[in-house]
């Protein structure tokens, strides 16, 4: 009876040699399952998420490269104030215009959302591929209520949900049509403009032909290509008479931020392209009716 | 005839054997699977902390869309304001500002721009800018002009 007590006490000892080891080895494997498993999913899960962004965000890229937006403003017509902004969307995808900016020569530059604008709504200004906004003047009137700003020369700029942002091309003013004419008559052959870009000097003799005095409100220039100018109070012109308007506009020249008229309060104008200066002077009546014009073209 | 009883203490000493056997696997194991937690857990937010900026950095998307410059007469220098909007997915925090490669401000600026806004920065120069740089503080730089 002793013996095989003893026999069975180490029977006993000798399976309980093993335990340990199934022991051990499921505490590895309990370690495996509950700190490096959960670690290794945490950090793929993380993984995925960080390429799921950067899908997103070099989608958005992506994106905001094919935006275009053609805008074009045909500015005012010789003798009427008519302004037209065409506005296309020429990208592939939907383009929604969240700002537009009106950056005028002289006065502060102005930012408007879709509340500042009376009659268009946040979904006029989400445009489908290939769709186009005209915004006229009736529109423009009513929010922009600085009447300077629609005489003043003027850059405008539309900026999109996605960051980028357009320029207008302004298209030139419709010549005068046939059996038109401008009240004044204007001989600017003693002007000089120095290629180098230095100085304009405007020598202008304008002559007012029709019967009845006309006021002369603004003086505007603009360089073709590039915008500025210096609106001012300047005279009558009695009518059927003569009048001088000898000025002299030194100009800044930076190659970078384009010319600048230093005798009024600077601004900067962007020069589209480079070469010699072409200027215009335009004269406003205090009707704002262009009266008339005159376009220097360097010797 | 007394008999003496001794009384028995053989099986004494194995019980204690395998009890401090049995602590030391349970503090060994303790310790290996607080070991192993722990460093998993210090990686997990290494590694974390490495993805969640490289998101941030990733969703992070702003332009400078409109500078303007006006000349002071009276003080006969030019004050620039920066429209900085924010396109991307998350706030942005501006930093530092650039008027071409000269660095503005001495202190970071810590100019907040949530997701969709666009806010000024207004600064005093003394020459007039051709471009500037704005950084934020995830480090992303943007030129305008």
């Amino acid at each position: 009876m002793r013996g095989e007590l003893l026999l069975l006490g180490h029977k006993l000892r000798h399976y309980n040699s093993g335990l340990s080891t199934v022991v051990g080895g499921a505490l590895i494997v309990g370690v495996i399952l509950s700190v490096i498993a959960p670690l290794f999913i945490y950090m793929n899960n993380l993984t995925n998420f960080y390429d799921t962004i950067s899908t997103e965000m070099r989608d958005l890229d992506q994106q905001r490269t094919w935006e275009m937006l053609g805008i074009t403003v045909r500015n005012s017509t010789y003798g009427e104030n008519r302004t037209l902004i065409f506005i296309t969307n020429h990208s592939p995808i939907a383009v929604n215009i969240t700002r537009i900016w009106f950056i005028p020569s002289i006065s502060d530059h102005r930012m408007y959302v879709h509340t500042d604008l009376p009659n268009v709504t946040a979904d006029d200004l989400f445009l489908y591929p290939e769709e186009t906004l005209i915004i006229n003047d009736d529109v423009i009137n009513e929010y922009i209520e600085d009447e300077e700003l629609l005489y003043d020369v003027y850059d405008i700029k539309f900026a999109t949900e996605r960051g980028n942002y357009f320029i207008a091309e302004f298209l030139e003013p419709t010549p005068p049509q046939p059996g038109y004419y401008l009240p004044l008559a204007i001989d600017g052959t003693k002007s000089s403009i120095d290629v180098n870009g230095s100085t304009l000097t405007m020598d202008l003799t304008v002559d007012n032909w029709m019967e009845d005095p006309v006021n002369v409100s603004y003086i505007v220039v603009t360089t073709l290509y590039t915008t500025g100018g210096t609106p001012s109070q300047i005279k009558i012109l009695n009518a059927d008479s003569d009048n001088h308007f000898p000025t002299v506009f030194p100009i800044i020249f930076n190659n970078s931020t384009g010319w600048m008229w230093s005798t009024v309060t600077p601004f900067v104008i962007t020069q589209v392209n480079s070469g010699a200066v072409v200027a215009k002077v335009e004269l406003v009546s205090d009707e704002s009716y262009i009266i008339g014009a005159y376009y220097f073209i360097p010797n | 005839m007394k008999v003496k009883r001794r009384r028995s203490r053989k099986g004494v000493s194995p019980v204690i054997s395998n009890l401090i056997l049995i602590a030391a696997a349970l503090g060994l194991g303790i310790f290996v699977y607080w070991f192993a937690l722990t460093r998993s857990t210090i990686a997990t937010t290494d590694y974390a902390n490495v993805v969640g900026t490289g998101i941030e950095k990733l969703e992070e998307r702003f332009v400078v869309e409109h500078i303007e410059i006006k000349y002071n007469i009276s003080e006969d220098n030019y004050d620039v304001t920066i429209w900085i909007y924010n396109y991307g997915k998350i706030f942005v925090n501006i930093t530092d500002l650039y008027l071409e490669h000269t660095l503005v401000n001495d202190d970071p600026i810590r100019q907040i721009i949530k997701i969709g806004e666009i806010k000024p920065i207004n600064i005093t120069s003394d020459f007039m800018p051709k471009f500037v740089q704005v950084q934020s503080e995830r480090g992303t730089v943007v030129v305008g002009s």
